[in-house]
C-alpha cells in the first residue's frame, strides 16, 4: 500500500513538474497566447475575405449551398480554432523531445528517477489547458454575440470531447518525438503530419466536396470527428449526447494511437541509449 | 602610434540582467559590473595571462578587446587601433578562440568550416586551401576534417576553434581558454603550439583559470576577480607578493567545515584555501599557508586531520603558487570564489 | 605574416558571395529530410487553402483555369513573403542560435552578404517548388500553369527576391531581441496575405483599407508576378511600377544595411551577441 502510495506521489511529483516547466516558458513568452487567439479570426477573416473578393455578394450563397449554414464566420472559426489547436500539439510534442537533445538536457532528464512515460506523456496536461483557452479564447466571444445558449451538460461534454479528440494528437506527436531521437530532424516529419491533417480534416471545409476515395481518407482522422462532432453541437445545435458513436470512436482512436506511440517509444529509446543518441544533437 | 600590442584604459563593461521569481512576479533587473576599470597593457611578442576564477571578467575583457562587445566606459587599443572607432581594423589585426561547444556549422564539415570562414576573412581559394592543410595538420584533425562537425567531440571542436584563430594568422591572438576540454595529451600540444607561435613573433593574449597553464606559459599574468585586476606581473613577481613561507599541499577525503574553521584559527596558520573535487565523499585539496616553518607545524596539522577524521591521501610542502597570490589578495581560493559566482 | 586587410574590392566581395552562397547550399542539402518534407507538405498546404476557398465559388469557377493559377501563383508569392519573414527574417536569429554570430561579426564581411546565401539556398527550394506545384495542379485538377511573359517573370521574381533579402534583413534585426518571434512572424504574416494582393487583386479590398496595400512593397512584386504570368491588370502603370520596384529593393536594401549595423552595435553594447 505504502509503495502504491510512494508511486503515485512521485508521478504527480513529476506531473507537477512538467506543467510548471511548460506553464513558465508560456507566461515568460505570452505573444504566443496571443497568437493562438488570433489565428483562428485571422485565417477565418483570410478565407472570406477571399471568397468575398472572388465570389463578390453571392459568396455566402455559394457558401451556404456547400456547407449547409449562411453562418461563415462561426463555421469558419471552428474549425480553425481545432485546426490551430491540433499543429500545437503535434509541433510541441513532437519537437519535445529533439528540443530537449538540442538544449543539452535530454541525458539530464534521463538521469533522473522519473518515469520516462509519465516524464514525456506529462506535457498533454499543459498543452490540454493550453488548447481549451485558445478554444475558449475564440469561440466564446462569437457564442456569446451570437447569443448562442450553451447547455452545462454539453459544455463539460464539449471539453471531454476534445480531450478525447486530441490524444490520438498526443500519439502521432509521441511517435514523431521518439523517432527523432534517432533521426534528428523532427520538423521535417512534423511538417508532412501537419499538412496532411490540415488538408483533410474538413477544418474549413465539409468533407463531402472531396472525392470519395479521400472522403475515407478523412473520416479515419480524428481530427474530422472532433470538428464535425463540435460544429454540430454549436452551429447546427445538435445535443452532444445523441452522438455518442462518433465520441466512443474517438475515444478508440485515442487508446490506438496511444498505444502505438508507447511502442514504438520504448522500442527508439532503446536504440537511442545503444547508439549513444541521447547526448548527440 | 601607439607602442603596445594591446592597451586598455579604464575598460568597462556593465551587464544588465532580470532575476525571475514565480510565474507571473515581472523580474527585477540586476546590474553586474564584469569588467571594472581594467588598465593593462601587452608588449609586442609577448605571452600575457589574464587569470582568474569563473566570472572573473576574462571573457568579457577579450570579447571587448576583439570588438565583439562594445564599453561602457574606458577605451582600448588593440595593435594601435582604437576598438570601437576602428572595429574594422582591429579585427583584421587578430584572430580569436572563444571557449565554446557551438560556433561551427553543424552540417558542415571541419575543412568545409574552415573554408567557409577563410574566404570571409578574404583568404584567396588557393591560399585557403593551403592555410587549411597546414592548419589541420596542426591541430592535429587530419584525419577528422571530412566528417560534419555534429560528429566532434567536444576536444575535436576546441581544435578546429584554434584552427580558425590561426586562420589570417593576425599578429595578435586572443585564446580564451585554449586547453579546456582538451585531454592531457592534446592541452599539452596545444601549449607547444602557442609556445611557437610567440616564436614566430605573435603576440598572444590567454585567458585561463588553470594557474599551472598560466605559470608555465605567460610572460605575464594579470590576475583578475570581480571584473577588477587584483595584481599584474611576470609569475615570478606574482609570487613574491606572497611573504616568504611554506604551503603545505593536502589531499584528503572527508574534508569538513568544522576543521578548515579550526584551521584557521590556529597560530601557525595564515590561510586556508579549500578546492572540493566530489562533494558526496567531500575529496578535494587543502592549500594551508604557514606562519612557521612547517616541520614544526606538520605534527599539528596531522593530529587535527586525525581528530576530524580526515583522511589524508598525499601531503606535500610546496613553495607558495599563483593560488596563493591570489588568496593572498583576495584571502579566498578559485574554488571559493567559483562557488560564490555560482550562488549568484 | 600573412595580411588580408578589409579594403573592398570586387575580388573581395565575390570570395564573401561565393562563401555565404556555398555554405547555405551545403547545409541545405545537407538536410535532405526537409527537402522530403517540403516537397511532400507543399501539395497539401495547397489544398488547405484552396478547398475552403473553393465553397464561396460558383460550380463553373471549380474546373476554370484561371482560378487553379490564381492559387497557384497566390501560393508562389505566398512562398516569397515567407522567405522574407522566416528565412531571411529568421537568418540572424538562427546564427544566434547556433553559436556562429559572434564568430561571424569576428570577420569584416559585408553584413548583408553573410546572409546573401540564404537568399540562394530559399530561391533553390523556391524553384523546385514552383515546378513540384505545377505538376500537382495537373495531376489533381488539369490544369496547366502557363507563363504569359518571361522575361517580365523573371524581372518580378528577381524583384520578389531582392524585397525579401531587404524586408526579410530589417525584419531579422528588429526581432533579434525578441526570443521567441515566431508568434510575429505568423500574425505579420497574415497582414501580408490580407493586404498584399496574394490571393486576390488589391482592387478587390474595401476602399477605405486599400491604401495600407499601397504601402506594402510586395504588394507591387506580386502584382508585377501575376500580371506577367497570367496577364492581370497591373495596379499602378506597368512602367511606375517597375520604377517603384526599383526604388523600393534599392530602399530595403539600404535600410537592411543600417539595420543590421545598428543591431550589431546594439547587441554588443548589451552583450547580447552571443546570447541563445
Amino acid at each position: 500500500m505504502r509503495r502504491i502510495k510512494s508511486l503515485v506521489l512521485n508521478n504527480l511529483l513529476v506531473i507537477k513538474a512538467v506543467f510548471m516547466r511548460e506553464i513558465l516558458y508560456w507566461v515568460r513568452y505570452p505573444l504566443w497566447f496571443l497568437t493562438l487567439i488570433s489565428f483562428p479570426y485571422l485565417i477565418s477573416g483570410l478565407f472570406y475575405s477571399i471568397g468575398y473578393a472572388l465570389s463578390g455578394e453571392n459568396a455566402i450563397k455559394y457558401f451556404n449551398q456547400r456547407a449547409g449554414t449562411p453562418n461563415v464566420f462561426l463555421y469558419q472559426l471552428i474549425g480553425s480554432a481545432i485546426f490551430m489547436i491540433s499543429i500545437l500539439i503535434i509541433e510541441d510534442v513532437g519537437q519535445s523531445i529533439r528540443a530537449e537533445q538540442f538544449r543539452g538536457t535530454l541525458e539530464y532528464n534521463y538521469l533522473t528517477a522519473a518515469n520516462k512515460i509519465v516524464l514525456w506523456g506529462s506535457v498533454v496536461i499543459p498543452h490540454g489547458l493550453i488548447s481549451l483557452t485558445t478554444l475558449a479564447g475564440s469561440i466564446i466571444p462569437m457564442l456569446f454575440m451570437e447569443i448562442k445558449p450553451v447547455d452545462p451538460l454539453d459544455l463539460v461534454l464539449g471539453v471531454l470531447v476534445l480531450f478525447i479528440g486530441l490524444m490520438p494528437l498526443f500519439g502521432i506527436g509521441f511517435v514523431v518525438a521518439a523517432l527523432t531521437m534517432r533521426f534528428k530532424e523532427p520538423w521535417a516529419v512534423t511538417n508532412i503530419i501537419k499538412a496532411f491533417i490540415s488538408a483533410f480534416s474538413g477544418f474549413n471545409y465539409p468533407i463531402t466536396i472531396l472525392p470519395l476515395w479521400l472522403q475515407y481518407v478523412s473520416n479515419a482522422l480524428p481530427t474530422t470527428v472532433v470538428t464535425d462532432i463540435i460544429r454540430e453541437a454549436l452551429l447546427f445545435n445538435k445535443r452532444l449526447y445523441t452522438m455518442s458513436y462518433q465520441i466512443e470512436l474517438l475515444a478508440l482512436m485515442g487508446l490506438v494511437y496511444f498505444a502505438v506511440a508507447i511502442t514504438v517509444y520504448k522500442r527508439w529509446e532503446e536504440e537511442a541509449r545503444r547508439r549513444g543518441e541521447l547526448s548527440k544533437y | 602610434m601607439r607602442s603596445y600590442a594591446i592597451e586598455t584604459k579604464d575598460l568597462t563593461k556593465i551587464f544588465v540582467t532580470k532575476e525571475r521569481k514565480g510565474i507571473f512576479k515581472r523580474g527585477t533587473k540586476k546590474r553586474i559590473v564584469a569588467v571594472d576599470h581594467v588598465n593593462f597593457k601587452v608588449c609586442s611578442g609577448e605571452i600575457f595571462g589574464l587569470l582568474g576564477p569563473n566570472g572573473a571578467g576574462k571573457t568579457t575583457t577579450i570579447k571587448l578587446l576583439a570588438t565583439l562587445l562594445i564599453p561602457d566606459d574606458g577605451e582600448a587599443w588593440v595593435n594601435g587601433y582604437h576598438i570601437v572607432q576602428e572595429a574594422d581594423k582591429v579585427r583584421e589585426s587578430i584572430g580569436v578562440s572563444l571557449y565554446s561547444d557551438r560556433g561551427l556549422y553543424w552540417k558542415l564539415t571541419g575543412r568545409e568550416n574552415l573554408r567557409y570562414f577563410a574566404y570571409l576573412y578574404h583568404l584567396p581559394p588557393k591560399v585557403a586551401e593551403k592555410r587549411i592543410e597546414e592548419l589541420l595538420e596542426i591541430v592535429d584533425l587530419k584525419g577528422d576534417a571530412d566528417k560534419l562537425v555534429e560528429e566532434y567531440s567536444t576536444g575535436m571542436k576546441a581544435k578546429l576553434n584554434l584552427a580558425r584563430a590561426l586562420l589570417n594568422d593576425a599578429p595578435i591572438l586572443m585564446l580564451d581558454e585554449p586547453t579546456l576540454g582538451l585531454d592531457p595529451h592534446s592541452a599539452r600540444k596545444v601549449r607547444e603550439l602557442i609556445m611557437k607561435l610567440r616564436g614566430e613573433g605573435k603576440t598572444i593574449l590567454l585567458t585561463t583559470h588553470n594557474m599551472e597553464e598560466a605559470d608555465h606559459l605567460c610572460d605575464r599574468i594579470a590576475i583578475i576577480n570581480k571584473g577588477k585586476i587584483v595584481a599584474l606581473g611576470t609569475p615570478e613577481e606574482l609570487k613574491r607578493m606572497v611573504k616568504r613561507q611554506d604551503i603545505v599541499v593536502i589531499e584528503a577525503i572527508n574534508i569538513d567545515k568544522a576543521l578548515i574553521e579550526v584551521l584557521k584559527g590556529e597560530d601557525y596558520v595564515s590561510y586556508v584555501s579549500e578546492n572540493i573535487k566530489d562533494p558526496l565523499s567531500m575529496s578535494g585539496t587543502l592549500r594551508i599557508g604557514l606562519n612557521e616553518n612547517s616541520r614544526e607545524a606538520l605534527p599539528n596539522l596531522l593530529a587535527l586531520m586525525t581528530k576530524h577524521k580526515v583522511k589524508v591521501q598525499h601531503i606535500k610542502v610546496t613553495g607558495p603558487s599563483l593560488e596563493d597570490v591570489f588568496i593572498t589578495l583576495t584571502k579566498r581560493g578559485f574554488y571559493e570564489e567559483d562557488q560564490e559566482s555560482r550562488a549568484k | 605574416m600573412v595580411n588580408y586587410p578589409s579594403t573592398k574590392s570586387i575580388n573581395r566581395f565575390l570570395l564573401e558571395v561565393y562563401a555565404s552562397v556555398y555554405k547555405s547550399v551545403k547545409v541545405y542539402f545537407r538536410y535532405p529530410a526537409w527537402i522530403i518534407g517540403d516537397l511532400l507538405a507543399t501539395p497539401l498546404w495547397m489544398l488547405m487553402f484552396i478547398y475552403p476557398i473553393l465553397l464561396f465559388l460558383p460550380s463553373e469557377q471549380w474546373r476554370s483555369r484561371e482560378t487553379y493559377e490564381f492559387f497557384y501563383w497566390g501560393m508562389v508569392s505566398w512562398s516569397v513573403i515567407s522567405v522574407a519573414l522566416w528565412s531571411i527574417g529568421n537568418a540572424i536569429r538562427s546564427e544566434q542560435q547556433v553559436g556562429t554570430l559572434e564568430q561571424l561579426f569576428l570577420t569584416n564581411a559585408d553584413r548583408i552578404i553573410l546572409f546573401i546565401g540564404r537568399l540562394a539556398s530559399s530561391s533553390i527550394g523556391l524553384a523546385i517548388n514552383l515546378v513540384y506545384m505545377s505538376l500537382i495542379v495537373y495531376l489533381l485538377f488539369g490544369v496547366s500553369i502557363r507563363v504569359i511573359n518571361i522575361p517580365l517573370f523573371i524581372i518580378s521574381i528577381l524583384f520578389c527576391l531582392l524585397l525579401s533579402l531587404g524586408f526579410g534583413i530589417v525584419y531579422g534585426a528588429l526581432v533579434l531581441q525578441v526570443k521567441s518571434p515566431g508568434a510575429i512572424s505568423n500574425i505579420l504574416q497574415f497582414f501580408f496575405l490580407a493586404f498584399c494582393g496574394v490571393f486576390y487583386p488589391v482592387t478587390k479590398l474595401p476602399e477605405i483599407v486599400r491604401p495600407i496595400s499601397y504601402f506594402i512593397p510586395f504588394t507591387y512584386a506580386i502584382d508585377l508576378l501575376r500580371h506577367s504570368t497570367i496577364g492581370t491588370e497591373t495596379v499602378v502603370p506597368l512602367e511606375v511600377e517597375l520604377m517603384l520596384l526599383s526604388l523600393l529593393s534599392a530602399l530595403f536594401i539600404g535600410l537592411g544595411y543600417y539595420s543590421i549595423r545598428r543591431v550589431e552595435a546594439i547587441s554588443k553594447v548589451k552583450g547580447k551577441l552571443g546570447f541563445y
